[in-house]
């Protein structure tokens, strides 16, 4: 490795960590004033404020590129500023869904002590320090993630490691990019070992029993200040939606091509699900076997950038196949896996640690198949729902491993949006990035209730 | 002669700087025994450990005459034959009472009018459907007792179980344990509460520290 790809690696490590602190502060921020105050229509307010992850990191860049370009703002759109600045509020959700699970998750006794204290500093604060170790947590996993960032690094102009990586690939300088990656994983490897050993401590997340919003405080000043926050991903589904309005082409043009969308979208939502569902499953049962070593295994890939995985799918996995199977997306659904495996692996430790311990105990008592799938399972439930979602969703904007994986005539909204931009389509790409956003929110409306409702 | 149930020959058991033992102990069949101790002597801790649910430092625990933990061997908690009743709860809040014992109950375990009829002994042959979220504290824990016999379990541990129960609720679950005995079926419970002869065990001294306990005596 050179003395400019180290530099290179200590710059991503940087804006990685840099991007996770900002991720953590709004993210944590949203969920602690969504907890402790009570909001009008906190859940379209959870749903706004989730819009961020929910659409691709394409479309995310780009619309705010469109929202923020002409104006003051702007800077904050390029180079390293550029990079935090979307990083961070890409990944800021799934930092709040994390604390809003750990913050419902407390004791109801503990629960309902914190409602008797003043809303506004005591138990603001209180709550804070009993869900800063999450916080810290899921900051930290999403650093980690962030250090095989590609995409957004891209669209801002930045080069980080991952980028290199591809660049030498590319190039067919293969034996340079493993080094890289190798260095890569060295770095990042021991981090997510210890935060993921840090998610095993017991009792961490403990008995969902309080129901309602009941004695929760109101505030007016909490209120505005997270509508405001909430409007601003919906200013940026507004963008979309008007860049969609057809100028260039017909209005009968434009609703067969929505409709289009919309069909790519449905068909790729159950590759999208099995995915998640697949990964979520694999990262449970290795965590309830307590199989530490396999699933310190499946971390892997996750550290490496996704072109890296397809590349290695392409050239070692894809001369294995038949060729009849070429026109299936099986190694699209490989590649999905692998990468997303991490996120299952952590869920699942997750869910694993999440049951209280009485019950943990009774169900030891059982033979394992009955403690496993009649109680540790069915009890696991939200958790895993949740994790399905957030791997369906990141499976559904992935783009890097579709360039080198999608089969033939295979609709794929997320690579079909990036060409569309790449060749500045907008208007086609803005009725794609709606078919997207409906999409991810479909899915988020359907299986949130439903976690929800399993879990008491 | 009355066959030994339970014999605890010198277990210790440490959970950080916090040490409990080294505990003896003896529990004929068909008997109800009691270990007696303050708040944070250990009781909890004895009973987790004599189930399997947590690491024992040292010491023998033979269950029937079979070595169920140390001399190098240790046997899963599911397959010892010992059903425990903790202090805190620990019904499964997604499944309904009746499930719950299904559940548990193995080949010498309550079929369902064995369970109907110990609910109705129990007072909750009413509440059999609802989940653990729909009870009282008093019910949950009389429905976990309900569930701890119905796994037809050789030896029942019992953490404080008779905390929060109306003296009513008392005599039941008292009666279910003489059951329970009659039946040949022994009874470990952990109180706070002075039980006369039925006491095995005094545990005591300050927290945190090493200790060392020992039993009454015959």
């Amino acid at each position: 490795m050179t003395a400019i790809e180290v530099a290179l690696l200590l710059d991503t490590l940087l804006l990685a960590c840099l991007s996770a602190a900002l991720a953590t502060i709004v993210g944590g921020s949203f969920a602690l004033l969504l907890t402790s105050y009570r909001v009008p229509a906190p859940r379209l307010l959870q749903l706004l404020l989730s819009l961020p992850f929910l659409l691709p990191a394409v479309v995310l860049t780009t619309e705010l590129q469109a929202l923020l370009g002409a104006t003051a703002l702007q800077p904050l759109l390029r180079g390293m500023t550029g990079v935090v600045f979307i990083e961070g509020m890409r990944w800021a959700p799934l930092v709040m869904w994390g604390a809003l699970a750990a913050i419902s998750a407390l004791p109801a006794e503990e629960e309902r002590a914190l409602r008797l204290l003043p809303p506004g500093s005591a138990a603001l604060r209180t709550r804070a320090a009993r869900v800063r170790g999450v916080l810290l947590r899921m900051g930290a996993l999403v650093a980690i993630f962030s250090m095989t960032m590609t995409e957004v690094a891209g669209y801002a102009s930045v080069e980080t490691i991952g980028t290199r990586i591809v660049a030498r690939m590319t190039l067919g300088e293969d034996l340079q990019a493993w080094w890289l990656a190798c260095g890569l994983v060295v770095v990042s490897l021991p981090l997510l070992l210890v935060v993921v050993s840090k998610l095993l401590q017991p009792g961490a997340l403990a008995v969902p029993t309080v129901d309602g919003r009941a004695g929760l405080a109101t505030d007016s000043r909490v209120n505005f200040l997270l509508w405001v926050f909430g409007s601003f991903p919906a200013l940026l589904l507004i963008a979309i939606a008007v860049t969609a309005v057809p100028e260039a082409s017909t209005s009968r043009e434009a609703l067969v091509e929505m409709g289009r969308s919309l069909g790519g979208v449905a068909i790729e939502f159950p590759r999208v699900l099995l995915v998640g569902a697949l990964v979520t499953l694999i990262g449970w049962r290795l965590a309830d076997g307590g199989h530490l070593w396999f699933a310190a295994l499946l971390l892997i890939p996750a550290l490496l950038p996704a072109s890296v995985v397809g590349i290695v799918l392409v050239e070692r996995v894809q001369p294995l196949l038949p060729a009849s199977l070429d026109r299936w997306p099986i190694l699209m659904t490989l590649a999905g896996i692998l990468r997303f495996a991490a996120v299952g692996v952590v869920v699942g430790f997750i869910a694993r640690v999440s049951l209280p311990a009485a019950e943990e105990n009774a169900a030891r008592l059982l033979k394992p198949a009955a403690g496993r799938w009649c109680v540790r399972g069915p009890r696991a439930f939200t958790l895993l729902a949740a994790g399905v979602l957030i791997v369906a969703l990141l499976a559904l904007g992935e783009v890097e491993s579709g360039l080198l994986l999608i089969p033939a005539g295979h609709p794929s909204p997320a690579l079909e949006l990036h060409q569309l931009l790449h060749f500045r389509q907008d208007e086609q790409a803005g009725r794609l990035s709606l078919a997207l956003a409906i999409g991810g929110g479909g899915l988020a409306l359907v299986l949130v209730p439903l976690a929800s409702r399993r879990k008491r | 002669m009355t066959a030994e149930r339970l014999a605890v020959k010198g277990l210790i058991v440490r959970r950080g700087n916090f040490i409990v033992g080294p505990v003896d102990l003896h529990l004929t069949a068909g008997t109800v025994g009691v270990v007696v101790g303050d708040n944070g002597s250990g009781k909890s801790t004895l009973l987790l450990a004599l189930a399997g649910l947590i690491t024992v430092e040292e010491g023998i625990v033979t269950l029937d005459g079979s070595i169920v933990e140390g001399a190098g061997s240790r046997v899963d908690p599911w397959r010892r034959g010992i059903a425990i009743l903790q202090q805190s709860s620990g019904l499964w809040p997604h499944l309904s009472l009746r499930q719950q014992c299904r559940l548990v109950a193995g080949s010498d375990g309550f079929d369902g009018a064995g369970i109907t009829a110990c609910a109705d002994r129990l007072a909750l042959v009413d509440l059999l459907d609802r989940k653990p979220t729909d009870l009282s504290g008093g019910e949950a824990q009389r429905g976990e007792l309900l569930r701890t016999l119905a796994s037809g379990a050789r030896l029942i541990l019992a953490d404080e179980p008779f905390s929060g129960q109306h003296p009513a609720g008392v005599e039941k679950m008292e009666d279910e344990f003489r059951r329970a005995t009659a039946a040949g079926r022994s009874v470990l419970i952990a109180s706070h509460r002075d039980d006369g002869d039925r006491v095995l065990l005094r545990l005591g001294g300050p927290r945190r520290q090493d200790r060392e306990f020992s039993s009454p005596g015959p």
